[in-house]
């Protein structure tokens, strides 16, 4: 077996220290960081949302699964630059004002990051502002909202039209989740998508986020 | 009654000697300043991180000042419900869901200020749900809907009432609105007509809105049933013992802070230990191992503290009124009632608390008659077993008209309304009906036939203009 096929294997078992250990190997093996990044790493959290789309996987296994690959990426992060990577995007994620509900959310942040985008999480109770100057700071493609409560989903809308005034909705997509969330609720609030699970989720990101590489 | 001990005594003295050890040791996370010091004065240490840790013999007299009476007094007195040890069961439907399945339609939606209406009366009519809750409507005010469904209980049930506040305040605004009709503090204190629920947020976080609820309720001797909801695996260790002790200290927890504010606070044990389904992220209630918790943790209480206990019984993660809604609250009910629980509640409620259907209610009112029933036991003696009628009889007879037959017939056996018996023709000729279409009939009946005894002019006036200030 291939150093990154074992790591491959080994971010799909969640097996962090392994991980970690095989990222330093494969850098001096003088493996290409790209080839780390994309066989090693994102490869294996492709397998692990469809695993989990398809029942075989379960959410703590998906976690410590995406807590492997942050172990290895705190490694190769820093060799980015230098490699000629980029993100797949920026992504800025939080639970809206209101709401202190975090599970739903790190989760899908950690898929967005196993999928290659770049993190920015501001956490729980994230007012409609902090989105705004978040996205304009980071110059995020993305902007990701959770919601558990029904009585915070106003935020999401809040949020949409504080992103709409600051003329910011033409480059940057929005994507809403959470227990009580639909489509027909996304379509009602004009959020660009909706993601009714994590591994969901990551797949509307690509798509939207393509979306606006191609409309742009 | 009480036949079914899920622990051994060991395992009672092991989950109590470790809940003494977490109250000490973690503690819990008081939002509120106020509340931290008050709790600091009572003996609790209080850390750097706004944690307050309760050494143990601080807990165990605090808690022997919470009563192990409680009354829940209702518009009609004869409606009055007494929680204490070895007490009558009761029921209560869920309170705070937001979804509601129409009876006319058979659909889904958001419920409505008038099912909230509705849900009283049927609560009203159902002669084994003793006290009351709402749907919290979505076609009001969110931030005050919590005040606005009160008068309309009162209006329309002569029961005992549950809220499920959103702030000190709020409470202030209920007591308010249950002096209107019960005339003075004194006696609202004495049989007061509404209690309200407020929640630990798991693991261990008491926030401000939820201590405030507490002093409020306790001010005014309203009855707090201190809730947990702590989930398996999310927030909560994910082990049937783990999540069953952590919601249980959560709750007691609740209790040592509720008893520090307002000591002699009527107050009730109410965790709802959840289960994380991991695939979908969404917390679970109607487990077979929810009722193992449920019943675990009413053996513990009873055997420790022993204050008046409410379980979540008739539960289920379903969607619609189905046989998975009926095999999960059948389990959830009977184990906890067995156990000795006062209260057990959760009528009418399907997916995991969100939602609330008026067919599952009417059925819910079978299940926990039966229920009562297993509780009430069955009595012998020389008449009970009925030696003498069988000597009457003797070998070849019948009993038909004897009249040891006559004296129990109608009483020995719970009489369901809306099962199917008797015969498969006489199934068919009523038009082949399943339970729940009897279910949603005897609801629709209810609604058409039942009026509840109205309050009196003045005082549905002084409700009106109380909530006219709302604005």
């Amino acid at each position: 077996m291939s150093i990154l096929d074992e790591m491959n294997t080994s971010v799909i078992e969640g097996d962090r220290d392994k991980v970690e250990e095989l990222t330093r190997q494969a850098l001096e093996q003088g493996i290409e960081v790209k080839a780390i990044l994309n066989e090693g790493m994102i490869a294996a959290m492709d397998v692990v949302g469809q695993r989990f789309e398809s029942g075989e996987m379960f959410i703590p296994e998906m976690i410590v699964a995406g807590e492997a690959m942050t172990r290895g990426l705190n490694i190769l992060r820093p060799l980015f630059k230098e490699s000629g990577i980029k993100p797949q995007g920026t992504v800025v994620i939080g639970t809206v004002k209101g709401d202190v509900h975090s599970i739903g959310k790190s989760l899908a942040s950690m898929m967005m990051e196993g999928a290659g985008f770049k993190i920015i999480d501001l956490g729980v109770n994230v007012s409609p502002e902090q989105f705004v100057n978040s996205v304009r700071e980071e110059g995020a493609q993305l902007v990701g909202m959770s919601a558990l409560l029904t009585t915070t989903m106003p935020l999401m809308k809040a949020t949409i039209d504080a992103l709409k005034e600051a003329g910011l909705l033409d480059k940057v997509k929005t994507l809403i989740g959470g227990a009580p969330i639909t489509q027909e609720y996304a379509d009602k609030i004009g959020a660009d998508g909706y993601g009714p699970d994590a591994a969901t989720g990551v797949k509307k990101v690509k798509e939207l986020v393509q979306a606006l590489a191609a409309s742009g | 009654m009480n036949i079914f001990k899920i622990l051994s005594e060991q395992e009672v003295e092991k989950l109590h000697s470790a809940s003494l050890h977490i109250l000490n040791t973690i503690g819990l996370k008081v939002d509120s300043e106020k509340v931290r010091k008050v709790l600091e004065k009572a003996g609790a240490k209080v850390d750097k991180t706004m944690v307050a840790h309760f050494p143990s013999n601080l807990v165990d007299e605090t808690i022997k000042k919470a009563p192990q009476r409680v009354i829940y007094g209702a518009r009609n007195p004869k409606y009055d419900l007494v929680l204490e040890p070895g007490g009558d069961i009761y029921n209560r439907p869920l309170t705070g869901a937001e979804g509601y399945i129409d009876l006319e339609t058979e659909k889904y939606r958001l419920a409505k200020m008038s099912d909230v209406t509705d849900w009283a009366i049927l609560v009203d009519a159902l002669e084994n749900i003793d006290y009351c809750t709402a749907p919290y409507p979505s076609d009001v005010d969110a931030d005050t809907r919590d005040i606005r469904i009160l008068p309309v209980l009162l209006k329309n049930t002569e029961k005992h009432v549950e809220i499920q506040p959103y702030s000190g305040e709020d409470v202030e605004r209920m007591v308010e609105l249950a002096l209107a009709v019960m005339g003075s503090e004194e006696e609202l204190k004495k049989r007061p007509i509404f209690n309200v629920l407020t929640s630990i947020t798991s693991p261990l976080q008491l926030l401000e809105y939820a201590s405030d609820v507490m002093i409020a309720a306790g001010k005014h001797g309203i009855p707090l049933e201190i809730n947990s909801m702590a989930i398996a695996g999310g927030t909560a260790p994910v082990t049937v013992a783990g999540v069953t002790l952590l919601s249980h200290v959560e709750v007691l927890a609740g209790a040592v802070v509720a008893e520090i504010l307002n000591p002699g606070a009527p107050i009730v044990y109410r965790p709802l230990p959840m289960v994380m389904d991991m695939s979908s992220g969404v917390a679970l209630e109607g487990t077979v191992e929810n009722a193992m918790m449920a019943a675990a943790q009413v053996q513990l209480v009873k055997e420790t503290y022993n204050i008046p206990t409410n379980m979540f019984g008739q539960v289920s993660d379903t969607f619609i009124t189905d046989g998975q809604s009926m095999i999960e609250r059948v389990f959830n009910a009977l184990l906890p009632s067995l156990a000795g629980a006062n209260i057990v509640s959760g009528s009418g409620h399907v997916e995991h608390c969100y939602t609330l259907d008026p067919v599952q209610l009417v059925i819910d009112n079978e299940i926990i008659g039966m229920t009562k029933r297993v509780l009430q036991g069955f009595e012998i003696n020389d008449d009970t077993l009925g030696l003498d009628a069988l000597a009457r009889v003797g070998p070849g007879g019948n009993f038909l008209s004897d009249d040891h037959t006559l004296k129990y017939f109608k009483t020995e056996y719970f009489r369901p309304h809306i099962f199917n018996r008797g015969t498969r023709e006489m199934w068919q000729s009523k038009g082949e009906k399943d339970l729940n279409e009897n279910a949603r009939e005897r609801a629709k009946a209810i609604l058409r036939e039942h009026k509840p005894a109205p309050l009196a002019e003045n005082i549905v006036k002084e409700l009106d203009s109380i909530i006219k200030r709302l604005g």
